[in-house]
């Protein structure tokens, strides 16, 4: 199943069942079942991020119209939240607990009313943990932790960078956050010790935690790169391993495939997917040849069987893991 | 890799508060019939056009972890410029509009070092919008309005209906003493052609040469068509650390042709034009190397095309600061003459010890 969208996707992924892409012109299609490929324009003009919602069978955008949206099984977008005339550039929930961000400012749905998160720099990236209590927000020359159900001062990770994104480890020890520079910086939060994870030739754009949370898959260098976050010290102490090398191209996406397998789908800058396991790691099968243009984002349906792509030139489709 | 001419140009709009840019953004609006643009500003002002979309910014300037002090880029604008190029053929051109007390050098450097911004945009040319009344004092209480004029590839000296002539002729001296390589144009409430401002191609290095403008002639010297080949030894001075002695006189002044010294005594920046004979690359790029890493947070704009022993194309060179990047260009045509020109634009440059650096660059004659 390929379709050509002709616009970047900002987000491959499951909703309702079937294949689902928010793509940059502002719109959702999504693909496979009974009917033609559906298309829900969610935006005016452009949409600018798009999360999946871990856990429940829905899809957020938000965009330049100021909106956010969160498309649901049904297909029917429905607008959960807005700042007029301004760029929402970053959305999350997790656990019926919602956030985007415009400008310097987070807003924060946890039961009831907004709650507005101001930062002293432009927010870049937010994320939950995965029980959903705290809240990452990633600006320049720090990270805040906030305390979702809690008012009151974030705990503030200083670091001098133009940081972009963030992700907690499962189990909510780590945090890890990528910048503009080739390198991830972590946090072990119960003491702040903090750690650098290098080794990149740039940015790295894609991450990915393992089904049982203690491997943290990484794109942007001409391997996937996998971080151990086992043990106290997690990477602190140890290297990374690499999965499916290609010389002269980077991985541009990647996602573990649910199940025990360790098994890894990995998404090239040149078009390319493919599927790597961690305990061989030289061995990758091709699931798909190269493209026109990078793979942007991948994602695995809940029973693995089916992998989601979408690429920076609008080529998306659905590929079966066991064919 | 794209050609230059695909890639997204892009126009810097810097200027005080109050001296026409806001004017003048909208002229380009309303002007460019069929032009969709992308225009990033710090604040929504008065602008407002169907086809256009404004996207508000803070300006986040971000010193570089790299050791040097003036490694800045914007961070905000790297991230505003991703989501906009998300969706190529959307938009013709992009303007950045900053705001009065901008530094423009972190902008200028965000499109030579953001790998996401080189690959899709092309910095077309830096404008700077200043006001004829108020320049002067703006030169004495500020660096910054310095800065965007040393920047600057094409100034707007607008509001000439406040000024006498003889006070815009003294303006614009100034202007010139400062900067004597960008096109000066005398407007009133921002009006000008905007082929004059838009689609310049002067700060891409490529495209720049590919035109081939007169790229490193003083403008003064182009608009009078002739070519003056004096004072080339004697313009910008040798500067100690720390002088208080106003820094200009009247050999900057060679180039705009008054021969008279500016009435401001507050010019801190001044140029440097070099120009010499065939260079031995093997000498030469140790030593702009060198020059830039201990002398860069001086250097505001550096611009060159060199002759190389043994080569038969011209290589051009241009700088911000510490960063410095060149390429072969066009082959030397059989009339004219193989020599190295370089300019800089600064700050304390000690231009007898530049000139000697250059020199020691020198191929070694051939025995004959």
């Amino acid at each position: 199943m390929l379709n050509d969208f002709g616009s970047h996707c900002l987000a491959a992924t499951f909703v309702g069942g079937r294949p689902a892409f928010a793509l940059a012109d502002g719109t959702v299609r999504r693909i496979g079942g009974e009917a033609e490929a559906d298309c829900v324009r969610v935006h005016a003009d452009a949409s600018l991020a798009a999360a999946r919602v871990a856990g429940d069978d829905a899809l957020l955008t938000s965009g330049e119209d100021g909106r956010v949206c969160r498309l649901g099984a049904s297909g029917e977008a429905r607008e959960v939240g807005a700042v007029p005339r301004k760029w929402v550039t970053s959305v999350g929930e997790r656990r019926g607990r919602l956030a985007y961000a415009s400008g310097k400012t987070v807003w924060l749905y946890a039961g009831g009313e907004a709650r507005p998160l101001s930062h002293p720099r432009g927010v870049k990236g937010i994320a939950f943990s995965d029980d959903g209590a705290r809240l990452a927000v990633a600006q320049q020359d720090a990270v805040s932790v906030h305390d979702v159900d809690a008012a009151g001062a974030p705990l503030e990770l200083a670091w001098n960078d133009i940081h972009v994104a963030s992700t907690f480890s499962p189990d909510g020890r780590f945090l890890v956050v990528a910048s503009q520079s080739c390198f991830l910086h972590g946090w072990r939060l119960a003491d702040r010790k903090h750690f650098r994870m290098l080794g990149y030739p740039g940015r790295i754009g894609d991450w990915s935690w393992s089904p049982d949370g203690v491997l943290l898959a990484t794109a942007g260098a001409a391997a996937a790169i996998v971080w151990p976050f086992d043990g106290d010290d997690g990477p602190m102490t140890r290297g990374a391993f690499e999965i499916a090398s290609r010389e002269g191209r980077k991985v541009s996406a990647v996602a573990w495939r649910p199940g025990p397998a360790r098994s890894l789908a990995i998404g090239w800058d040149d078009g390319a997917v493919q599927l790597a396991s961690f305990d061989e790691p030289q061995t990758a099968r091709t699931l798909r040849a190269a493209g026109r243009a990078a793979i942007s984002s991948i994602a695995w349906n809940g029973g693995g069987t089916l992998l989601a792509f979408g690429s920076a030139a609008g080529e998306c489709g659905a590929l079966k893991g066991d064919a | 890799m794209m050609e230059a001419a695909e890639k997204l140009p892009v126009t810097l709009l810097t200027g005080y508060l109050g001296a026409g840019k806001t004017t003048l953004l909208n002229r380009i609006l309303t002007g460019s019939h069929g032009q969709r643009f992308a225009v990033i500003v710090n604040e929504f002002g008065e602008i407002g056009i169907d086809n256009d979309l404004i996207v508000e910014t803070d300006e986040e300037i971000y010193e570089m972890n790299n050791g040097c002090v003036c490694c800045t880029v914007r961070g905000d604008l790297i991230e505003v410029l991703e989501k906009l190029l998300r969706q190529p053929g959307r938009f013709d051109a992009i303007v950045i509009e900053t705001t009065g007390l901008a530094d423009p050098v972190p902008v200028a450097q965000t499109f030579l070092m953001d790998e996401g911004a080189r690959a899709k945009t092309r910095l077309d040319a830096v404008v700077t919008v200043v006001d004829a009344k108020h320049l002067p004092l703006r030169m004495k209480d500020s660096r910054e309005a310095e800065d965007q004029i040393a920047f600057a590839d094409v100034v707007l000296l607008n509001k000439t209906d406040l000024v006498t002539p003889a006070e815009l002729a003294e303006v614009e001296a100034v202007i010139r003493a400062v900067n004597p390589y960008a096109e000066i144009h005398r407007t009133q409430r921002s009006e000008i052609g905007l082929d004059r401002v838009l689609d310049r191609g002067v700060f891409d290095l490529q495209r720049a040469l590919r035109l081939d403008p007169a790229f490193l002639e003083p403008a003064a010297e182009n608009e009078h068509g002739h070519d003056h080949d004096h004072d080339h030894d004697h313009e910008g001075h040798a500067c100690h650390e720390g002088c208080d002695h106003p820094h200009h006189d009247h050999r900057h002044h060679a180039s705009a042709g008054d021969g008279r010294p500016s009435p401001v005594h507050d010019v801190t920046v001044a140029s440097i034009s070099l120009r010499t004979g065939e260079l031995d690359p093997g000498k030469f790029f140790p030593w702009i190397h060198a020059l830039t890493q201990a002398r860069g947070p001086s250097i505001l704009r550096m611009k060159g095309i060199l002759a190389f022993r043994d080569e038969p194309r011209r290589y051009a060179v241009q700088g911000v600061h510490m960063i410095v990047e060149g390429d072969h260009q066009r082959g030397w045509k059989d009339d004219e003459k193989r020599e190295s020109r370089l300019v800089f634009i600064g700050r304390e440059l000690d231009r007898d010890a530049i000139a000697q650096g250059l020199e020691s660059c020198l191929a070694e004659v051939a025995a004959c």
